[in-house]
């Protein structure tokens, strides 16, 4: 197993923090654009960027709604995106096998 | 925008620990503060209740400033709730959102039902005796389901255990007659509800940040 093989959509900082915030949120839930560029402390222009990769890779899927106070967009990890993010973990996990898991210094 | 692509696995490994649980303590209400202060309004007000009418020789209700004090603190713990869920909740929207909203009214409808009982017994003749048990019971009861059915919808256990110790204290206390019911009710149900704060705050302190 080698680093080659983590899915090089996800094993980016930046689109690993955006699929590892959205899988926190359980299947059929989606979260506003403002709210995710909040949480991950990103510019709108680096969180487009990044979110079109994965939405080209099919991880993610946009969608737009018309509230009162005008048009809101909310992302979400497709069933495809779930899965892929579930593969780098355990492909993560088996890379970090050799050494302890956590290392307990903080 | 240009990534590193030398990004380690250990250091992938913490940015994910550290986005969700980032995420995780954003996206969720905060559990802590919620049971305090709904632990705070049971134990202050149904405790100042219990004081009113502790030295009655012939049980005749509590007087009105105690039971407005209690009044007074169940509104602030739901608008505490509610503060804190719609926090939690901006900008979350699907299946979670519509779960929140049917959780949320359950409480207006719940506490509704219960107010159309109250009212029911007194027109039935229920004396002073049968009505201070069951106003205490009935908020009681309606509160212990509700964790129940919130710990269902959440996998949320902490509400489990809340649930069911509400349930117990409601089932102990209605036999300790409506003097008593107001004691066993501030003592063990806001009580519980104070513990359960203290547990929740110690745990999510200990998880490293």
């Amino acid at each position: 197993m080698s680093q080659a093989e983590l899915d090089p959509v996800i094993h980016a900082p930046t689109r690993l923090r955006i699929v590892a915030t959205l899988s926190t949120l359980p299947a059929g839930t989606s979260l506003s654009f403002t709210r995710l560029q909040n949480l991950l402390d990103l510019t709108p222009g680096n969180l487009i960027t990044h979110l079109r990769k994965l939405d080209d890779a099919g991880y993610v899927a946009t969608e737009k709604a018309q509230a009162d106070t005008g048009s809101r967009t909310s992302v979400h990890l497709t069933h495809a995106g779930r899965a892929a993010f579930e593969n780098y973990t355990a492909a993560l996990r088996l890379l970090l096998e050799p050494a302890p898991p956590d290392p307990a210094t903080d | 925008m240009t990534e590193p692509d030398d990004l380690d696995p250990r250091a992938a490994a913490e940015l994910i620990q550290q986005a969700t649980r980032t995420a995780r303590r954003s996206l969720t209400f905060r559990a802590p503060l919620v049971y305090a202060s709904w632990g705070v309004a049971w134990l202050v007000g149904l405790g100042a209740m219990w004081l009113s009418v502790r030295g009655q020789s012939h049980y005749s209700g509590p007087s009105a400033g105690p039971a407005i004090l209690f009044g007074v603190l169940i509104v602030l713990a739901i608008a505490a709730t509610m503060a804190s869920v719609i926090q939690a909740s901006r900008g979350i929207s699907g299946q979670a959102e519509a779960q929140g909203r049917i959780f949320g009214f359950s409480w207006l409808i719940g506490f509704a039902a219960w107010f159309a009982i109250n009212a029911a017994l007194s027109v039935a003749g229920a004396g002073e005796d049968v009505l201070g048990v069951a106003g205490t019971a009935g908020p009681l009861l309606v509160t212990s389901l509700l964790y129940l059915a919130g710990a269902g919808i959440w996998l949320d256990w902490p509400m489990f255990v809340m649930g069911l110790w509400l349930a117990l204290v409601t089932a102990v206390a209605v036999f300790t007659g409506p003097v008593g019911v107001l004691l066993v009710a501030a003592a063990a149900g806001g009580g519980g509800f104070l513990l359960m704060a203290g547990y929740l705050s110690w745990r999510g302190h200990r998880e490293p940040a």
